[in-house]
This record gives structure tokens, C-alpha cells and sequence, in this order.
């Protein structure tokens, strides 16, 4: 009998609510969408609301309620933390018990104060949190069979798991526990090096090519010790999570001879060879880990979750050295994805459903727009009610052309199309395009749009079946997950490195060269991070880039994230128009309506819109 | 608001603060030292190179139904009585009797600050930009 179970994660960072009937995903969302608050920890009321329109049910209706997490366990191990750390760590104790003896441990009485039901169920039901991640890895990969390998900052006490799923079953056979973290580890240097801890991971992964790997041997020397299977431990005395309220400490600073660097200050070399330091460590030991999970388990399929399986380049490292037949990573990979994983584990092991492979051999993320869509005519509706000038093409291949036209005059374009994408990456639902062959399209479209650090690369959409023409990659990257050198004969030498360091280490020097024919794509090392484009996952977008491949003989655009910095990603025609108006965007896609930012009326604001969001 | 007038909310911090300092320094702390006297160690620190691996075995492999239907509380008395369970089989990880019997003596207090800590509506849904949220 069909059961409709709703996950919830919340409490630590991007809340996030999805809905699983049947055992088939119904919905998703993070909260941060609706709230507009950036990684919103709060109970996602709204999320779950979204969930339950899509699914057209209340509360009442659904068979259970299942959080992603085990409140009580975490509260052992915040118990034996201070406990250990006793008597320095009071600060970091007040902080811990306030939240978790107030809140976290009360998660059944949230759920009830802000949805007024449990559910038939009668009661919260809970997972584990890294069972939570290996099931929104394993359930909706394409695979019956896979080996599972979840990396992250820390669950109840679990920071590694390596298990095996099979059909409807999952067995998590062996961990690593805090305080040994390599996702605390990459934190502390995405810290150090003057970026936010649970965001600025991303740009620390982005800066690496920069940097030369030098500080690799003082790392393992001090800081962490890795068996040959992949196994690790940190020696804690480097680090400032187990008894402060920062990652690093003095003993860390005294290592890398400083402090850490200031936000927003100028980026130093030091900070690019820590970065790509870092980075070869995480890939060493994550290349080892899935070498030992491939002989251990003898699966030939691998899929990942948790916040360190975004690192697109280490994921595309193990694609690369072709440990594993096929390689499956969960789109929201972070805590986001957890309410999903929940929902999934708790249709299968707990009410014993049947799980549902997609027949094409495909996998059951449904492209992961499992968020809010907006009918054309509610897009019409809200453009009349402010009088905002647009033109309405209904034909699909007709929109596209001239979205496509526009694109390849060099127009940056807002395109809201669709259901909303669940996970960080923007993947063609709620995204900013530009054309890749132009040189100055990245600086334009960071500096200009996005407003973030120049140094940050753009990611390319390909069409599916155009993925080898442009890219050392012979599969399919869906989710922006895997990261690839674009071809060989496609690069420009550029003596970069060399560049670098006669321009006193000053990043623009190098990140306007152009280093391919599609140079708003390719990275400092002539990487890209691809998502490769299906029509049966997404149809309009791939119709967008089948015209501008028409056009210009090019199958791939520029994709990025429709929001500034700081921003989450917009969600309604509202946010998106909002947006379009702030920045020098030209063009706004908004379903089946088209929006020139020259016929548009002036914006009026009261106050610097900047300032509206905290800089990630 | 005068600089004599008491903000309620600033109040309730604070008197929320001085109860985890009153658990912290009465009962936390000798428990601690406990342990410390025991040379009873909750984890490690620091890497031991005569490992042949880090990883550890789960004790649990698979997930049965029932498991489902814990990792929450009712209330204060059913924290108490859980945490009681939990440390006396020697806690999630199984760390032994002897640690999970010192730490069970702060089953009733943690229960009673429980109560004074106990708020529904978070307060505080900041992000710390600082550190991993992991509490």
C-alpha cells in the first residue's frame, strides 16, 4: 500500500523539507528559497509546506515524519566533548547545551507546534544522519547494486561511513567519529584562508589551481595521519572545534606562520598553495578510501553523499581513475539532502516499499527539480499586475532562438523556467546564461552580476550527447558534480603559473587570459565543472543550447546561479525579476515571457540593496 | 528602553547562562576529573601509528524498524531516563561500562537543565560563518 512520508532536516545549516509517496520523490526544497536567508538553520515550515501543495496532502494525511538526525546521540557526543575537554571548552559547551538542550532535543514538539500533527504514525520518527546521506545516494542512483561512501563534517558522531545497498536494503558496515573529520579538516583551512566555514568550501576548491601544493608533507606530518586504506586521524591539538567557537587554533596559526586571513582582504599566494594543498590531501585520501571500498565491498557501482562529495574536482578524480564502472553522486549532498534520504530510508526499511528503478536506466532524481514551478499564466499574472513590459513566445524552439541570438551577442541572461533545482547547483531552472567563446564573460558576469571574487570560475552547460567534443569525460554529469579538463587540442598554453608570479601574485592577470575557444568555462588549469544537459531531464533548457549550437556551432553555454552574492538562489518570478533589476543583466526568461532590461521601468529602492545580504 | 529597565528576553539569557555555569562547574566538572583520575578516555586525540586502520566496525550494520523510533524525547523525565539507558550500555559508541557508568551520574541534571533551557521557537538561527555548525 502506496505511503507518503515527509523528511525534515533543520537545526544545523540549510534546512530543508522532501516528500517521498510510494517510494517516488514528489518534492524537495531548502528552506533558504522561500526565507531568503542564506543556509537558513530555522524549522522549514515553508519548504514543507511547498511539499505538502505539491503533494496535495495535509499533516494529517502523511504516514510519517522523519527528521534526519538522532538529537539524543548528538547529545552524547556534545557530553563526552566537554567531557573530554573539560576545563577549557565552556564557551563552546554553553553554546552546544543551549541549542541542544533547547531546541534540537525537542524536535517532535517542533513538529507539532508548527504542522499541528505527527502524522498517522503518531510520532516523530528519526535516522541517522549519515544513513540519512547513504540513502540519498543509494536510492536514487541508477544502480540495485552500489557500494556507498559518505564524507561529511560530522552526524550524531559518524563523519565517514562506508556501506553497501542493495534493492531496498542499505548496511552501513564501518565509520570514522568525531572529532576526525575530513570535511572539519577542509573546513579549518577554508577558515584559515578567510573564507566561511559550510559555504566558502566551494571557493577554497576554486582557488586551488592558483596555488602551488607545498604545504602537503606539513600537513601530513602535523595534522593528519592516513593509513592506506583511506582510514585518517586528525591530531586534534591543531584544531579549535572541540573546545572554541572557531575551527583553528594557535597551533594551527603557528604552523602556517600567521593568522588567518582576513575576509575580503586580498587574496596571497600563501592562501592559493594552502588552498591547493588542501585540495591534493582531500583527493589522496579520498582516491585511497574509494580504491579500499571498491576491494572491500567488490561493488563495481559507487555512489556518495555528504558535504564533501561537492568537491567536484575529487569526485571527478575517482571518475577518472575508473576505480568503479559507474560513479552516482547526490545532487544535495549536503544537510539539505538528508531530509530526502530520510524520507527514502523510512519508505524502504521502515514501511518496506518497494524501490523503483527508472526503466531507461536512468536515475530517479528526476534531473533534481523536485521544487516550486510556476505556471506560465502565474508568470503573466504577476508581470501585468506591476505593468513590467515582456513578450510572450509560447513556442518552445522559438524562444530559444532568440534566447539563443540574444546569448550569442553577448547578453547575460536570467532564466526562470520550470520546477526549482534541489541542492546548491543551479542547474538550468533558476540560472544566469551567458556565451562561453567570449573572453570577458566571466569577469563581466562575476564582477557585474554576481558581484563575487574574480577568481571564480563559471560552469559550462553541455548538451548530453555533445559532452566529449568539448571534454575529457565520456559520461554524464547531470548534477555539476564532476569536474573535467576540457580537450586537449581545445587549450591555449598560457604560461599562467608563470604569469602569476611575475604579476606579484595578482589573480587578474591570469584569469583574463584566454586559455581555450571557450574561455568563460575553462578554468586556471584548464578544468571545468560540466553538467551535461538531457532532454529528458530538462527539455527548454536543452532546446536553449541546441540553438545557440545552431547558431554558433557551439553546444555549450555559460551556467551560473540566478543570484548575487550572498543571495539564495531566487525562487519566484518575484525574486527573479528583482534580481534581473539590481544587476546589469540584459535579458529575463521568466517561463514563457521574455523581458528586456532596456524596455523595463526604473527600479525605485530606499535603501543599498547590498546590504540586504550577508557576503558568503 | 531606560538604561535601568531589564530587557525580558536579555534577563531570560542571562538566567539561562548562570544555570548551564551552575551545571558546568558543579556537576560536569567532577565528572570530568573522574574520568580524567580513571584515565578513562572518551576518544582520541591524536593518531596512534600502530593502527593498522581507522576505521571501526558499526555495531549496528542494518536498520530495523524500532531503530526508527529512537534518538528523540517526550519530555525532561524521559531524557533523564534515556540518557540513563544509553551511558549505562556504555553510550552510542559503546565507549565501556566504566566510562558509561561516570557519565550517568549527569543524567538527572542535564534532565532538570533540560527544563530550564527548553525553548520551541529557536532563538538563535545564525550561521556562525566561524565554525562547522555541528551542535
Amino acid at each position: 500500500m502506496s505511503k507518503t512520508v515527509l523528511g525534515i532536516s533543520a537545526f544545523y545549516h540549510d534546512s530543508a523539507a522532501a516528500l517521498v509517496r510510494d517510494s517516488e520523490i514528489i518534492a524537495a526544497a531548502q528552506e533558504e528559497r522561500f526565507s531568503r536567508k542564506k543556509h537558513d538553520p530555522r524549522f522549514p515550515v515553508n519548504a514543507i509546506n511547498y511539499c505538502l501543495e505539491e503533494a496535495g496532502t495535509e499533516p494529517a494525511d502523511l504516514d510519517a515524519i522523519v527528521f534526519y538526525d538522532k538529537p539524543l546521540w548528538t547529545l552524547d557526543r556534545v557530553v563526552e566533548n566537554c567531557l573530554m575537554m573539560a576545563p577549557s571548552g565552556y564557551e563552546q559547551m554553553e553554546k552546544a547545551l543551549r541549542s541542544i538542550l533547547g531546541v534540537k532535543l525537542w524536535t517532535e514538539k517542533q513538529v507539532q507546534h508548527h504542522l499541528k500533527s505527527l502524522g498517522k504514525a503518531g510520532k516523530l520518527l528519526y535516522t541517522e544522519h549519515h544513513l540519512a546521506h547513504a540513502a540519498s545516494a543509494f536510492y536514487p542512483s541508477p544502480y540495485r547494486e552500489a557500494a556507498i561512501l559518505t564524507l561529511d563534517g560530522v552526524g550524531e558522531w559518524a563523519t565517514t561511513t562506508i556501506g553497501v545497498g542493495k534493492d531496498d536494503r542499505i548496511e552501513l558496515t564501518h565509520e570514522i567519529d568525531y572529532p576526525h573529520s575530513l570535511g572539519l579538516l577542509y573546513s579549518a583551512f577554508t577558515y584559515y584562508c578567510g573564507f566561511k566555514v559550510n559555504s566558502g568550501e566551494y571557493k577554497l576548491m576554486g582557488l586551488a589551481p592558483y596555488g602551488d601544493p607545498k604545504y602537503v608533507k606539513l600537513i601530513y606530518d602535523k595534522l593528519i595521519d592516513v593509513k592506506p586504506d583511506g582510514s585518517y586521524c586528525l591530531n586534534t591539538e591543531y584544531f579549535g572545534y572541540l573546545d572554541r567557537l572557531v575551527v583553528t587554533n594557535e597551533q594551527f596559526n603557528r604552523l602556517f606562520c600567521g593568522m588567518p586571513r582576513q575576509p575580503e582582504s586580498r587574496i596571497s599566494r600563501k592562501e592559493m598553495d594552502l588552498a591547493a594543498s588542501i585540495q591534493v590531501v582531500l583527493e589522496e585520501i579520498v582516491l585511497k578510501m574509494a580504491r579500499h571500498v571498491r576491494k572491500s565491498t567488490g561493488e563495481k557501482n559507487l555512489v556518495l553523499a555528504g558535504g564533501v562529495a561537492l568537491n567536484c574536482v575529487a569526485n571527478g578524480k575517482i571518475l577518472k581513475e575508473k576505480i568503479f564502472e559507474g560513479l552516482w553522486i547526490q545532487p544535495a549532498s549536503g544537510d539539505a539532502g538528508g531530509a530526502l534520504g530520510s524520507a527514502l530510508l523510512t519508505s524502504h526499511m521502515y514501511f518496506g516499499e518497494k524501490r523503483r528503478m527508472n526503466p531507461n536506466g536512468r536515475d530517479t532524481q528526476k534531473g533534481s527539480y523536485l521544487g516550486i514551478g510556476y505556471s506560465p499564466s502565474e508568470v503573466r499574472a504577476f508581470l501585468e499586475r506591476h505593468s513590467y513590459p515582456y513578450e510572450r513566445i509560447p513556442d518552445l524552439k522559438e524562444r530559444a532562438r532568440k534566447i539563443a541570438a540574444a546569448l550569442a551577442e553577448g547578453k547575460v541572461i536570467g532564466y526562470l523556467a520550470g520546477r526549482m533545482e534541489f541542492g546548491p547547483r543551479a542547474l538550468g531552472a533558476r540560472s544566469i546564461m551567458g556565451d562561453p567563446r567570449r573572453q570577458e564573460t566571466q569577469a563581466q558576469m562575476n564582477l557585474k552580476i554576481k558581484y563575487r571574487e574574480s577568481f571564480r570560475p563559471f560552469a559550462p552547460s553541455v548538451l548530453a550527447e555533445d559532452v566529449a567534443t568539448y571534454f575529457e569525460m565520456d559520461v554524464e554529469s547531470p548534477y555539476m558534480l564532476l569536474v573535467a579538463p576540457v580537450r586537449n587540442e581545445k587549450q591555449i598554453q598560457t604560461g599562467w603559473k608563470e604569469a602569476l608570479r611575475d604579476g606579484g601574485d595578482d589573480m587578474l592577470h591570469v584569469i583574463n587570459q584566454a586559455r581555450s575557444d571557450i574561455p568563460a568555462i575553462t578554468h586556471v588549469d584548464f578544468s571545468a565543472r560540466v553538467q551535461s544537459v538531457h532532454p529528458e531531464d530538462k527539455r527548454d533548457y536543452y532546446e536553449v543550447i541546441r540553438a545557440f549550437k545552431d547558431l554558433t556551432g557551439y553546444g555549450v553555454i555559460v551556467n551560473t546561479s540566478f543570484n548575487v552574492r550572498g543571495e539564495p538562489i531566487v525562487c519566484s518570478p518575484a525574486n527573479a525579476y528583482k534580481c534581473f533589476m539590481r544587476t546589469e543583466m540584459d535579458m529575463l526568461v521568466l517561463e514563457d515571457c521574455v523581458l528586456w532590461k532596456d524596455k523595463q521601468p526604473k527600479m525605485k529602492e530606499n535603501a543599498d540593496w547590498r546590504k540586504e545580504y550577508e557576503l558568503d | 528602553m531606560s538604561s535601568i529597565e531589564v530587557n525580558p528576553q536579555t534577563a531570560d539569557t542571562n538566567s539561562k547562562v548562570k544555570k548551564i555555569r551552575s551545571f558546568y562547574d558543579r556537576k560536569l566538572l567532577p565528572v570530568a576529573k573522574s574520568l580524567r583520575d580513571r584515565r578513562l578516555l572518551l576518544f582520541d586525540l591524536t593518531p596512534d601509528p600502530s593502527r593498522s586502520t581507522y576505521y571501526v566496525q558499526r555495531a549496528r550494520k542494518t536498520v530495523m524498524p524500532a531503530d526508527f523510533e529512537e534518538g528523540g524525547c517526550q519530555s525532561p523525565e524521559d531524557l533523564e531516563v534515556k540518557l540513563q539507558a544509553l551511558w549505562k550500555n556504555g553510550g552510542v559508541r559503546g565507549k565501556g561500562a566504566e566510562a558509561g557508568s561516570v557519565m550517568a551520574k549527569l543524567a538527572a541534571s542535564i534532565a532538570v537543565l533540560s527544563k530550564e533551557l527548553y525553548a520551541v521557537e529557536e532563538q538563535d538561527a545564525e550561521v556562525s560563518p566561524l565554525t562547522y555548525v555541528m551542535f
